[in-house]
């Protein structure tokens, strides 16, 4: 099978061209379909290429190009359908790369495959391989035709061996076969050229450029930029050693010019949309050219239509802000974005604030040519923004007195806290203390370390037992607590309890505040004050008592002492009257006498009875059988008138006062003597009791002595038992039993002086019993 | 004195007198003489015995005179109990006593008491205030 391997280049450098078309136009080629078997390279290839040139390295290179091409030209077909343009434009970068090498391949097989016919091919394909059978006229045909340019370039020093007649144009139609690059091309110093090849043949790497701007110098005197993709591909012979180089390329500066120019022009545009409201300027820096729009005129306090001039433009900034200006044009030349804000003074001296915003635009050497930009007028937003930062500077500032004054006020309620005599602690809804003051840490006996973050419970186990951990508890749950005497656990002690819930603005309570104010010295105070009372209320008991006994004395004198008076007075004027009578006389007489007496024994036993006292101081142990002795001893000759018999049983002693308690048993034993209508039997029983006897007494004790006195006497209705021994009640009269009617009085004065209780029973004509109880002690 | 005078000619008075002092007794019986009329006076040493004799429905006296001192039963407790006696509702009694304390005096008329006689002390005193309850 024959091929005309040019042909072949050209059919798919055109289906790269197809798909161009289908990638941005739509136009859909058949062709792109193709499997790389089936068409017409890859039909030759796999019939006739492989087989016959095998000993082509590039005809193997060629087939995994060609497939790769195909393979790529499917994938593509398949991400177009999908739509997704990213990897579509990928495959497509790709794709000509790979088309390129084809394309490379296709040359460099022809050249193999064709006997070099003219010298330069000859020589060519000597150095590559001398066996291949060039088609000379085929492979010059091919150059000349291809599309692009191409040249060889042999040896270290890379000599110019093949041009073809697009890269003649490009390099300005020199003579430059068999002369060196550095010396056939001198403007590509400085671009990198040189280097470039240097570093292909040395490392023998093939390299791909894009876009790269080279100045051709084509005789014009000025050199001439052109943007080339091209391909630096060593050429390896078959000692793997570099021969040369196959430079193969694209002028691609039509495109790239073009592009820049929309580029370029597409700046302008959104320029122009953002100076609806701006003033615009236009700055060429090479021609020092500068064109304004009226607006901007407007903005600098012109009324020109023409706009104003750069020295205009610069000379309003204010002066404080040029340096602004300065450093945001040196941040321009660098990044090509200019921004600034700056001041300008109209011409009527008014000031405005104005925003300047732009773009420079470089020339290919990355010299700034161009200055495109516009000017706002934002006094009004400034003014807006001035007032606005003097608001937050004053809020700020009113914020930061604010803080003071809370530092100062927190100072001010700790010293508060602090100087309080209360003990004041705050604690969390954890119940750990948050705030202690000072004289609660002292209270405590505790570093205030201690405490602050510590639970109270850990602390104080003992707040638990004393109730207070459920108060504060209560308190969490929004129930205070004040308790005026609470008996501290903690601080041993009474204490005024406050606890308060501590709530939020929202009404949740966040804590509680435990006040306690030390009462131990009021309830002490309080519990001397209630002693006093008592002993007052005693001591007014007694003075009560003793007015009582003042009454009884006032009656004794208005009545008792009055009826013997009275009653001598009566008999007296009776004997005046019968003084003529001696019997009259007489009887009247001996009333007088009657009367004198009993007076006599009233007044003896008021007096004695009002010397009872209850003074304790003399008090001493009392045998009460050494006493009853005496007493029988001094009623002994009554004793023996009436006959009358005594028994007492062994008597105890007490303490008391030997004198009260002589006249108690003097008392009782007169009384059964005297109160009897046959022979007294008298009898004196003694024993110790164990009783809580306070029904009188108020001595407290629990040991008592009883004493019974019992008669055999007259007796008395037991209906009477209280009145007996009230001062001046009688149950006789006092003819038939003659006496003051105070004996039992005097008794039971003597019995409550010594702490003591008595009662009596009785019967008439059965007897009597006086049941007395003296404390032992 | 005219008007005694018809009162005592009518009939006979009797007076019980409850006192236990024999003294006071014997003074009382010799004011009684000295007024000359015909009064038969009867006598009781306490309240309980006073009341004995009373409650026999057949004495029914005139005036009666208590003393406010006695033994078991005190002047105002025997009050009490004769006003309780229906019979004797109208019967005068007067309270004997040697002291007249305002407030004690008070509390007899409370109790129904018709008046309130201080022991005098002389007989003709007690004459001349006798008198002067009978012709009441």
């Amino acid at each position: 099978m024959d091929i005309d391997l040019a042909i072949e280049n050209e059919n798919h450098l055109r289906l790269r061209n197809s798909l161009h078309s289908f990638l941005f136009e739509g136009k859909k080629d058949d062709s792109l379909a193709c499997r790389h078997y089936d068409c017409s390279l890859g039909k030759w290839l796999y019939t006739t290429g492989i087989f016959q040139y095998r000993h082509i390295p590039e005809v193997h290179s060629l087939e995994r190009a060609h497939t790769e091409l195909h393979n790529r030209l499917t994938d593509l077909s398949g991400e177009k359908e999908k739509k997704d343009h990213e990897k579509c434009r990928a495959i497509y970068r790709e794709i000509e790369e790979v088309s390129l090498r084809l394309s490379l391949l296709l040359q460099q097989l022809s050249e193999a495959i064709k006997s070099p016919a003219a010298d330069e091919m000859k020589q060519l394909s000597e150095e590559m391989d001398d066996t291949l059978p060039l088609e000379h006229q085929a492979l010059c045909d091919f150059f000349m035709q291809a599309p692009g340019i191409f040249c060889v370039l042999k040896g270290p020093s890379h000599v110019f061996q093949l041009i073809n007649p697009d890269y003649k144009e490009l390099t300005g139609d020199r003579e430059l076969k068999g002369k060196e690059i550095r010396a056939a091309l001198p403007e590509l110093e400085g671009q990198g050229v040189y280097e470039l090849l240097d570093k292909v043949y040395q490392r023998k790497r093939t390299y791909t450029g894009r876009e790269i701007p080279v100045y051709f110098n084509k005789g014009k005197g000025i050199p001439e930029k052109v943007y080339l993709n091209f391909i630096y591909k060593p050429i390896i012979n078959a000692n793997n050693e570099c021969s040369g180089i196959l430079v193969f390329g694209y002028d691609v500066s039509e495109q790239v010019r073009l592009r820049k120019r929309s580029e370029e022009s597409e700046t302008r545009l959104k320029l122009a949309i953002d100076a609806a409201e701006t003033g615009t300027f236009e700055w060429n820096m090479n021609t020092r050219e500068f064109i304004c729009s009226e607006k901007l005129a407007k903005i600098y306090g012109y009324r020109k239509k023409t706009g104003i001039s750069y020295k205009e433009f610069t000379r309003a900034i204010h002066p404080g802000d040029k340096k602004i200006r300065i450093h945001a044009i040196e941040e321009a030349m660098r990044t090509g974005i200019m921004f600034y804000e700056a001041r300008i003074i109209r011409p009527d001296g008014s000031l405005r604030w104005v925003k300047f915003s732009g773009r420079i635009i470089f020339d290919e050497k990355r010299n700034p040519c161009r200055m495109y930009g516009t000017a706002l007028d934002v006094t009004d937003q400034k003014t807006l923004e001035e007032r606005l930062e003097k608001k937050v500077k004053e809020r700020t500032r009113e914020l930061m007195l604010n803080n003071e004054l809370l530092i100062r006020q927190k100072e001010l309620s700790e010293s508060v806290i602090n100087a309080s005599m209360d003990n004041i602690a705050v604690l969390d809804t954890k119940l750990r203390f948050v705030i202690v003051n000072e004289r609660a840490l002292i209270a405590f006996k505790k570093k205030k370390e201690r405490l602050i973050g510590q639970p109270i419970r850990e602390v104080f186990p003992q707040a638990v037992r004393s109730g207070l951990y459920r108060d504060l508890k209560n308190a969490l749950k929004g129930e205070g607590m004040h308790d005026f005497n609470y008996r501290s656990f903690i601080l041993k002690g009474y204490y005024e309890v406050f606890i308060f819930p501590l709530r939020d603005s929202n009404d949740k309570v966040y804590g509680v505040l435990l006040i306690t104010h030390d009462n131990t010295p009021v309830v002490e105070a309080s519990e001397r004050l209630i002693a006093a009372n008592k002993k007052l209320e005693e001591k007014n008991s007694v003075l009560e008592k003793n007015n009582r006994e003042l009454a009884s004395f006032r009656y004794i004198a208005n009545h008792d002492l009055q009826e013997p008076l009275r009653k001598i007075q009566v008999f007296s004027g009776m004997i005046r009257k019968h003084i003529d009578r001696p019997e009259r006389i007489k009887e009247y007489t001996e009333n007088i006498i009657h009367s004198a007496r009993s007076m006599s024994d009233l007044v003896q036993a008021v007096l004695s009875y009002s010397r009872l006292s209850a003074n304790e101081q003399s008090f001493t142990k009392v045998s009460l059988n050494a006493i009853l002795k005496d007493v029988k001893k001094e009623f002994q000759p009554l004793i023996r008138e009436k006959a009358a018999k005594v028994s007492c049983s062994r008597l105890l002693s007490v303490k008391g006062d030997p004198a009260q308690l002589k006249q108690l048993f003097a008392c009782l034993l007169s009384n059964a003597l005297k109160f009897s209508d046959k022979e007294p039997s008298i009898t004196i029983l003694s024993r110790v009791i164990f009783s809580d006897i306070r029904q009188s007494g108020n001595s407290g004790a629990d040991k008592y002595l009883e004493l019974v006195f019992k008669d055999n006497g007259i007796g008395f209705e037991q209906k009477y038992a209280d009145q007996v021994f009230r001062m001046f009640r009688r149950l006789q009269t006092s003819r038939q039993y003659p006496g003051a009617g105070i004996g039992l009085a005097i008794v039971k004065k003597i019995v409550e002086h010594h702490g003591g209780h008595i009662f009596v029973k009785s019967e008439p004509h059965a007897g009597t019993a006086f049941y007395i109880y003296l404390p032992v002690i | 004195m005219k008007n005694t005078g018809d009162l005592m000619a009518s009939k006979t008075l009797n007076c019980f007198l409850i006192d236990d002092d024999p003294d006071d007794q014997e003074i009382f019986c010799m004011a009684l003489e000295d007024m000359g009329e015909d009064i038969n006076c009867r006598y009781a040493s306490d309240g309980v015995e006073a009341l004995k004799v009373l409650n026999g429905n057949t004495y029914t006296p005139d005036y009666i005179f208590i003393d406010m001192n006695m033994p078991r039963m005190n002047g105002n407790e025997c009050l009490q109990q004769i006003r309780t006696i229906i019979r004797l509702k109208d019967v005068p009694v007067y309270m004997y006593s040697t002291s007249a304390d305002p407030e004690a005096v008070a509390a007899t008329k409370e109790l129904g008491a018709s008046g309130f006689i201080v022991k005098p002390t002389s007989v003709a005193e007690l004459t001349k205030t006798l008198h002067f309850c009978l012709r009441k």
